[in-house]
């Protein structure tokens, strides 16, 4: 899925750029409008492990009544008639990661809170801190979008627990 | 006495700076540098960012002999630029707001260029030629606002150079443009290319294309060496940037010219921009690649007369944009 290697004036974007035209994404939403990255899904998934517990992938139904597939299920997107591109049924994951505190809960979800838009194909991203949980929803119509955004914001999530390892160490104590 | 941290990552570079009243006391950077031929797509140019950001961070605290104490504001790049990388600087800098309990600025990332430029070089009021890899602006400040003269109506001049230093396969390390300037050196042959000034705009789409034309055919006949292209590009956007500049000092009466923004490195350019001012009776005013280039104390220090001015961005209003206009900030921190 990564995007070939264009000219930088255009979404995928090459230098600083004015913001080009087509950029779908205005301010921080999911990395889908640039090019995917190429998953660090091991890298956020370890960094979520050095907290107590390790990040679950969930899956669950979504307000429309519709099955909710996870990224890349393709077979049962096209069993359910759900194809990218075609106006239908969202696609959504969810996933909860434990923190040590409610409060450091709550640092991570204003960390990585952007305001949410509403755009055809657009990725919605609901942050919602639960105890010393945090849940984080995506939904798309577009699969491959999705795909592209939980990707990106389990490398946010990796980052952020690092960032808070490097420079509060106190703040992961382990529970006794 | 306020200590400002500033991030910067809207491109290939990330910089972690630290200012405090006019002094840089820490700017370290690192750059994403690409193979020959290629250039930087913002997952990986991100994925660069997060490997090195902390690091960054630790040796900008280092270096400036502060601890998280010490700073009294955090500052990042707003936008413009990459969404990706942008993204995951503004996460860390979030973060690292919310524990040391400090506030946090979201800076425009051509007023830090501005902005360090009047820092470094004591420039009074000039007129800005702000060039770089994603903008070229001709800028001046007017009534709180840093009012946009005339752009590029396509890519940057910067993007220009970039660009056609992949089609000659030409290293982008340093820097494609810093090697495309070493090359004209070496130019004999000036070939003539497309001249694009519109009025108080430019265009560099249209030379582009032609100039990737003109190196398959000439190249292989031998009519020319890519030293003389890379010369003969140069002469001519860079006579293109020292018109509409000219016309904008004409324009607003002004004795001053600052060139900022990485392409503004480039000796040649400031060498012909100089000419210019002298025929004027003005001065130029340029920095070297410390601060020309992207880095963290230019958001610091941007972030710096803001934090002074009062500016304040909430934590729910601390995303960032990849388009964000030089005109859409209020300089309430000048007269």
């Amino acid at each position: 899925m990564q995007a070939p290697d264009q000219g930088p004036d255009d979404a995928a974007g090459g230098d600083e750029g004015h913001g080009t035209p087509g950029d779908a994404g205005g301010p921080d939403g999911p990395a889908g409008h640039e090019g995917p990255g190429r998953g660090d899904e091991g890298e956020a998934g370890a960094a979520a492990c050095e907290a107590p517990q390790a990040a679950q992938a969930l899956q669950a139904p979504i307000p429309g009544g519709n099955t909710v597939q996870g990224p890349g299920d393709q077979a049962a997107s096209e069993r359910s008639g759900e194809r990218s591109g075609e106006a239908g049924p969202a696609a959504g994951g969810s996933f909860a990661v434990p923190f040590p505190s409610s409060v450091a809960a709550e640092v991570a979800r204003r960390s990585l809170a952007s305001r949410v838009q509403f755009q055809d194909g657009a990725v919605r991203k609901e942050l919602i801190v639960s105890g010393n949980m945090l849940k984080i929803r995506l939904t798309a119509e577009d699969p491959a979008q999705l795909q592209i955004s939980v990707n990106s914001c389990l490398e946010q999530l990796s980052l952020l627990v690092r960032t808070v390892q490097s420079f509060v160490p106190p703040f992961f104590a382990k529970p006794k | 006495m306020p200590a400002v941290l500033g991030f910067e990552g809207s491109a290939n570079k990330i910089g972690v700076g630290v200012v405090r009243d006019g002094k840089v006391l820490a700017n370290p950077r690192r750059t994403y540098v690409t193979p020959p031929g290629t250039g930087f797509l913002p997952g990986d140019t991100a994925r660069h960012h997060r490997a090195v950001i902390l690091d960054l961070l630790q040796e900008a605290l280092t270096e400036a002999g502060l601890t998280s104490q010490d700073i009294d504001c955090i500052a990042y790049t707003k936008g413009p630029g990459m969404g990706a990388p942008l993204v995951s600087v503004a996460v860390v800098a979030r973060t690292v707001a919310q524990l040391w309990n400090k506030p946090l600025l979201g800076v425009n990332h051509c007023i830090g260029h501005i902005e360090m430029g009047r820092l470094i070089t004591g420039a009074t009021n000039p007129t800005v030629l702000y060039v770089s890899g994603g903008n070229t602006q001709v800028i001046a400040y007017s009534e709180h606002r840093y009012r946009i003269f005339g752009e590029t109506i396509d890519i940057a001049v910067g993007n220009c150079l970039d660009r056609f230093a992949r089609v000659l396969k030409i290293s982008n390390d340093p820097s494609p443009g810093y090697n495309i300037e070493q090359m004209a050196k070496r130019g004999k042959k000036l070939v003539e290319l497309p001249y694009t000034v519109k009025g108080m705009d430019v265009s560099f789409s249209g030379i582009l294309s032609f100039i990737e034309d003109v190196a398959q055919r000439m190249l292989v006949t031998g009519e020319c060496t890519p030293e003389d292209l890379c010369f003969s590009l140069q002469e001519t956007v860079f006579a293109m940037l020292v018109e509409i500049t000219e016309r904008a000092m004409a324009h607003c009466g002004s004795q001053e010219a600052l060139i900022v923004g990485g392409v503004g490195c480039n000796m040649r350019l400031q060498e012909m921009m100089e000419t210019m001012c002298q025929e004027r009776g003005a001065r130029l005013f340029a920095t070297d690649e410390r601060f020309c280039i992207d880095n963290g104390a230019m958001i610091a220090q941007a972030g710096w007369e803001m934090f002074r001015a009062g500016h304040r961005t909430p934590l729910s209003d601390s995303g960032v944009t990849q388009r964000y206009r030089t005109d859409e900030v209020e300089v309430t921190w000048r007269d």
